[in-house]
C-alpha cells in the first residue's frame, strides 16, 4: 500500500540528470570563481578595459626593471634588490590605478591579481560602475543597486583568438619574465630616462602586438597606438602608463605584493550581499556603457 | 625514485588528525587553496541539480544549482568546520535560493495540478513505468505540496527529495530538529488529506 511518503519520493522522481553541458558550464563558474585563470584582456567591454588592460600590461611591466637595470650598466646588486623588492611568487598584485580618459572621465580602479597561471583581477570601478571580475572566459560584474551579478561570457572564438595574442612576447600577465622577454624579443624597448610629475623614471615603449593572416607575429612600435610605461627610477615599481590611441593615461596609487593568505584571496571575490541574484547573459554580450 | 609527496610527509599525529570527512577537508583547504572546493562540487553537483529540478524545473535548477556553489564558495569561510558532513550546508543555501522562487513553483506545481500535464520538469526515460505510476496522483500531490505553506514544503522536500535526517534538516534551516518534526508532521497530514484513499496515511504521523 502506498503511503503518502511513498507516493511523494516517487513525485518527479525519475528527473533527469544535469546535462552535460549545465554540469560543465556550472563547473566553470565555480572554478573560475574558485582559482581565477588568466586575465588577458580580450574583448572586454571599453568601460572596463582599459584599466584592466593597464593592470594587466602594467603586472608584465614589473619584471622588465631586471632588464632595464641591466641594459643601463646597472650597479652592482641592483637587479638583487629590484627583485627583492617586486619578487611576486605566490603573492597577489594589489593595484590602485587612476585612470583619466580623454574627454576628462577620472575613473579609479583596484585590483588583486594571482601570479602566472593563476591570476585573477578584480576591478573596482568608478560610481556608477559595478564591480567586475574579469577571467579568461567572461567578467562577472557586481551592480550593487540592484544586487545582482551579471555574468557576462566572451564569444569562444574571440578567446581563441585573445590567446593567440597573450602568447606574444610581453602580452602576458607572467610578470618578471614577461617584459623581461618582450625586451629580448623587440616587443618593448627603453626610452631612457626622464621626469614624469617631478619623480624620475624610467620610459618604456611597449611594441602594438600584432598578427598577420598568416598567424606569424610581429611587433609593431607605433607612436599613435604604442602604450609607455614609466617605471619609478629606484624601484622599478610601475607610476604610469599612457595610451596613445585612446588618449588616456594611468596612474598607479598602489602597486604592491600581498601574501597569499585568506584576507587577501576573500579580496578577490566579489563583495555580494545576501539574496544577490546571478543573470547570465548570452554569449559574446557586454555590459553597457 | 623515492619521491615523497608533502601529502605523504603531512603529519597524522600531534595534535593533527586527518579529517573524516573529505568534503569537510575540502573546505577546510580552499579557504588557502580555493581549487579544492572544486572537489565539492563534483561531488554535489548532481544532487542539489536533482533536488532543485525537482521542485523548480530544469531551467531553474541549471541557474540555481550553479549559484549554489558558487554562493557556497564565497560563503566558505562561514561554513563550520567541525560539521560532520557538507550536505546540509549546499541543501540550506539550495533551498535558501528555492524559496526566493516559491510563486513560480507553486505556479508551476497548481499549473500541473490542473493540467495533469508537468511542463517544466524533464524526466529520465527510464523512468517511465515509474512516471506513468506516479501520475495517477502526480496532479494531487502537485495540488497538495502548492497548499502547503513555504516553510513546511521546504521543510518536507529537504526530507523526501534530498533525503536528509531531521538533525540535517535542522542544520540546514538553522532550526532545532523538533521544529522540523512539527513541520514535518504538519505538512504530511496535509498531504494525506488530499491524497486518494488507496494512499494511506504514514505511521510516523499516526496519531
Amino acid at each position: 500500500m502506498t503511503t503518502e511518503i511513498q507516493a511523494l519520493r516517487s513525485f518527479r522522481s525519475p528527473v533527469r540528470a544535469p546535462s552535460v553541458g549545465a554540469r560543465a558550464s556550472a563547473r566553470a563558474l565555480v572554478l573560475e570563481a574558485s582559482i581565477g585563470t588568466s586575465t588577458r584582456a580580450v574583448k572586454r567591454p571599453s568601460g572596463l578595459r582599459r584599466l584592466v588592460a593597464s593592470v594587466v600590461v602594467c603586472a608584465a611591466v614589473v619584471g622588465g626593471a631586471f632588464v632595464v637595470a641591466g641594459g643601463l650598466g646597472g650597479r652592482s646588486g641592483v637587479i638583487e634588490r629590484a627583485e627583492a623588492a617586486i619578487d611576486p611568487r605566490g603573492r597577489v598584485l594589489h593595484v590602485v590605478a587612476r585612470v583619466v580618459a580623454s574627454d576628462g572621465t577620472v575613473s579609479v580602479g583596484e585590483s588583486w591579481i594571482l601570479p602566472a597561471g593563476t591570476g585573477r583581477t578584480l576591478t573596482r570601478s568608478g560610481p556608477g560602475l559595478p564591480d567586475c571580475l574579469a577571467r579568461e572566459s567572461g567578467l562577472r560584474c557586481y551592480d550593487a543597486a540592484r544586487n545582482v551579478v551579471d555574468v557576462y561570457r566572451y564569444n569562444p572564438a574571440a578567446v581563441e583568438a585573445g590567446k593567440r595574442y597573450a602568447e606574444l612576447p610581453g602580452y602576458r600577465i607572467d610578470q618578471p619574465e614577461s617584459l623581461h622577454r618582450a625586451l629580448h624579443a623587440g616587443y618593448a624597448r627603453l626610452v631612457g630616462a626622464t621626469e614624469l610629475a617631478g619623480r624620475s623614471v624610467w620610459e618604456i615603449q611597449l611594441a602594438v602586438p600584432w598578427l598577420d593572416a598568416n598567424g606569424k607575429a610581429t611587433p609593431r612600435f607605433d607612436d599613435a597606438t604604442s602604450p609607455r610605461l614609466y617605471l619609478d627610477h629606484a624601484s622599478y615599481l610601475p607610476v604610469a602608463e599612457t595610451f596613445p590611441d585612446a588618449g588616456s593615461t594611468t596612474t598607479y596609487e598602489t602597486y604592491e605584493f600581498l601574501s597569499r593568505d585568506a584576507r587577501t584571496l576573500r579580496a578577490l571575490e566579489l563583495p555580494t550581499r545576501p539574496g544577490v541574484r546571478t543573470v547570465v547573459h548570452p554569449v559574446g554580450e557586454a555590459p553597457k556603457g | 625514485m623515492g619521491t615523497k609527496s608533502s601529502e605523504a610527509e603531512a603529519p597524522t599525529s600531534a595534535g593533527f588528525e586527518p579529517l573524516a570527512d573529505p568534503d569537510v577537508a575540502a573546505m577546510r583547504r580552499s579557504e588557502l587553496d580555493p581549487e579544492a572546493f572544486v572537489e565539492v562540487f563534483d561531488r554535489h553537483f548532481d544532487p542539489v541539480h536533482r533536488y532543485v529540478h525537482r521542485r523548480l524545473g530544469r531551467d531553474l535548477a541549471d541557474e540555481l544549482a550553479a549559484e549554489v556553489f558558487t554562493q557556497a564558495f564565497r560563503r566558505r569561510s562561514a561554513f563550520d568546520p567541525t560539521s560532520e558532513s557538507v550536505l546540509p550546508w549546499l541543501f540550506g543555501i539550495a533551498a535558501n535560493l528555492v524559496r526566493r522562487h516559491r510563486r513560480t513553483e507553486v505556479r508551476r506545481l497548481r499549473a500541473y495540478a490542473r493540467s495533469g500535464v508537468d511542463a517544466w520538469v524533464e524526466l529520465d526515460e527510464a523512468g517511465a513505468v515509474e512516471r506513468a505510476d506516479a501520475d495517477r496522483v502526480g496532479p494531487t500531490l502537485a495540488a497538495a505540496l502548492a497548499s502547503l505553506s513555504s516553510a513546511d514544503r521546504e521543510t518536507l522536500t529537504l526530507v523526501v527529495f534530498a533525503d536528509l535526517s531531521y538533525e540535517e534538516v535542522g542544520l540546514a534551516l538553522g532550526i532545532p530538529a523538533g521544529t522540523v518534526a512539527s513541520r514535518l508532521n504538519r505538512a504530511r497530514q496535509q498531504l494525506s488529506a488530499r491524497l486518494p484513499e488507496h494512499v494511506s496515511r504514514h505511521p510516523e504521523v499516526a496519531s
